[in-house]
């Protein structure tokens, strides 16, 4: 039972870590906290459900589509909605991506409508007997494929000149553009790569719950990760998202009931509390 | 027959507001000579050159580099036509190391495919090598072996100048722009960067263009000086000449009673 859980909180931290992972890159690069994450999240999902079940298009195909349309529309929302916004303060920004939440909810309610929809995304559950433990086949996946997208993260970041800028980028704007670095196409890609990472996220939790216009409100949850890891890390948002994941799940068996939704708050709380640069946080230093 | 000119300003204005920061400013570097440009604070020295870089858009006229108007530019597009600049408060990419920081001096000389990149195979690999060989020499012309490894944080604030410099240099510039390199550096770091601008003229064969303060090194190492107030040029000619001109004299020390 507690090897259970610790699986299946292991596979929902990976999700969290995912969205927490699209909300760092996303930060780190243009200073923007997209609250619209989780949205662009479930629109990943229900594209994928689209293109899968309703026009039939074989499998890899299908993910292939969807990551394509996902990394088109994170350029669309960058470039239409907050490109004109450079300049003006982020917190105008944040609350442009706030409203791109709400809309893409309503718009999404309108296409799909409103019920509920069972979607496996292709994958098989059954139960997977490992060392003495019963565990569920999608679990693996899910954490497989995290591991595998962390993995061409990891190597596109810092091998890649286009990663290589985004990083530079993100660290001094000015110094970049003087390095050659086109700060509007880093801008463009970073979206298009945040709303890849939000959609393979959709695809991969569809199965564990349900397909729904409102599922985009777990990335909600993905916020504590982010902070717990430190806003602005990397690691720290995959090291949160599974912290957020498993003691979830831990809490869902061991602690009464209605602990399990709140578990992510009080982290978050205990969080800022006793160390608000989170476990990877820099501590931004200014000279005087 | 004019000789086609490598570097030239011709009537560049700019006006922030109110204030007419720059009013058709002229000046021409020749190849292969250390030109300063120096001014009272607010003269619009270093605007100059954040028009030449484009960090600032010009209100009028033009920047021809090499026979082209490179004041159209993006402002990302300006390294690859061979100019690199330093900042007088250092702009560097403060957690990377001090490596990192030269490497991305190269940046864009990097011509491979992002394929290539993340399997660091074949053509990404020599390339690397290349660009570590010579990233290498620069940081032994600059006496920055002990830094190499060190983030930027944590390094004395006259090394950062150096490593900026490096990084400029990296971009194997043919004209380098340099915001007051001497400011906030002790004295001797102060001659050090004395014989590194000859040596950088010399041996590297770069064309520089510099704002500074320091009267001495201007005397020392330039071979040309552009004295300006309130956005305007008020007089060019050798540094020797341009301290003695009348002009200068009342800009710096104020009129005669």
């Amino acid at each position: 039972m507690f090897w259970q859980m610790i699986v299946s909180g292991l596979a929902m931290g990976c999700i969290y870590a995912l969205i927490a992972l699209g909300f760092v890159l996303i930060y780190k690069a243009t200073e923007i906290v997209n609250f619209a994450q989780g949205d662009i999240m479930m629109v990943g999902a229900f594209v994928a459900y689209t293109t899968l079940i309703l026009f039939h298009v074989p499998y890899i195909l299908a993910i292939l589509m969807t990551l394509v349309f996902m990394a088109l529309f994170g350029m669309v929302i960058e470039r239409v909605l907050l490109r004109p916004l450079i300049g003006e303060p982020v917190f105008a920004m944040i609350m442009v991506t706030l409203a791109v939440g709400i809309l893409l909810r309503s718009v999404a309610g309108m296409i799909w409508g409103y019920e509920t929809y069972r979607f496996s995304a292709g994958m098989v559950d059954q139960p997977v007997r490992f060392a003495g433990v019963s565990l569920s086949s999608i679990h693996l996946w899910i954490m497989g494929v995290t591991v595998i997208l962390i993995g061409a993260l990891y190597f596109f970041f810092n091998r890649t000149k286009m990663g290589i800028s985004i990083e530079a980028t993100s660290q001094n704007q000015l110094a970049a553009f003087l390095m050659g670095i086109g700060v509007k196409r880093v801008f463009s890609n970073i979206w298009a790569i945040g709303a890849i990472v939000a959609a393979i996220a959709g695809i991969l939790l569809s199965p564990i719950q349900f397909l729904n216009y409102n599922m985009g409100y777990i990335g909600l949850k993905a916020f504590p990760a982010a902070v717990l890891g430190g806003f602005g890390s990397v690691p720290g948002a995959i090291v949160g998202g599974i912290i957020i994941g498993v003691s979830e799940s831990l809490a869902g068996v061991y602690l009464p009931g209605g602990f399990k939704e709140t578990t992510a708050w009080i982290i978050l709380i205990i969080v800022l509390l006793i160390r608000p640069e989170g476990i990877f946080g820099i501590q931004q230093q200014k000279r005087v | 027959m004019r000789e086609r000119q490598f570097f030239s300003v011709q009537n560049l204005s700019i006006r922030f507001g109110g204030i007419q920061a720059l009013k058709d400013v002229s000046l021409e570097v020749k190849p292969g000579s250390i030109h300063a440009l120096i001014g009272p604070n607010g003269a619009g020295k270093t605007t100059i050159l954040n028009c030449i870089s484009r960090v600032y858009k010009a209100d009028g006229g033009t920047v021809v580099f090499k026979g082209e108007d490179v004041s159209r530019l993006k402002p990302h597009q300006v390294v690859s036509r061979g100019i690199s600049r330093t900042f007088q408060n250092i702009e560097l990419f403060s957690n990377m190391t001090v490596m990192d920081n030269i490497l991305l001096g190269r940046h864009s000389k990097r011509q491979t495919s992002l394929l290539n990149d993340a399997l660091f195979w074949g053509k990404s690999q020599r390339q690397e090598m290349q660009f570590r060989e010579r990233v290498e020499e620069i940081i032994d012309f600059l006496d920055l072996q002990a830094y190499r490894n060190l983030p930027i944080s944590r390094i004395p604030y006259g090394v950062q100048k150096n490593v900026e410099l490096a990084r400029a240099l990296a971009a194997e510039p043919d004209l380098l722009l340099l915001d007051e390199p001497s400011s906030g550096l002790n004295v001797e770091e102060t001659q050090d960067l004395a014989f590194w601008i000859e040596d950088i003229k010399e041996d590297f064969g770069i064309t520089i263009l510099l704002v500074e303060h320091d009267m001495r090194l201007v005397m020392d190492v330039c071979d040309a000086a552009t004295a300006f107030n309130y956005g305007s040029v008020l007089a060019y000619g050798t540094p020797a000449d341009v301290v003695k001109d009348p002009e200068v004299v009342k800009a710096y020390l104020g009129e005669e009673g």
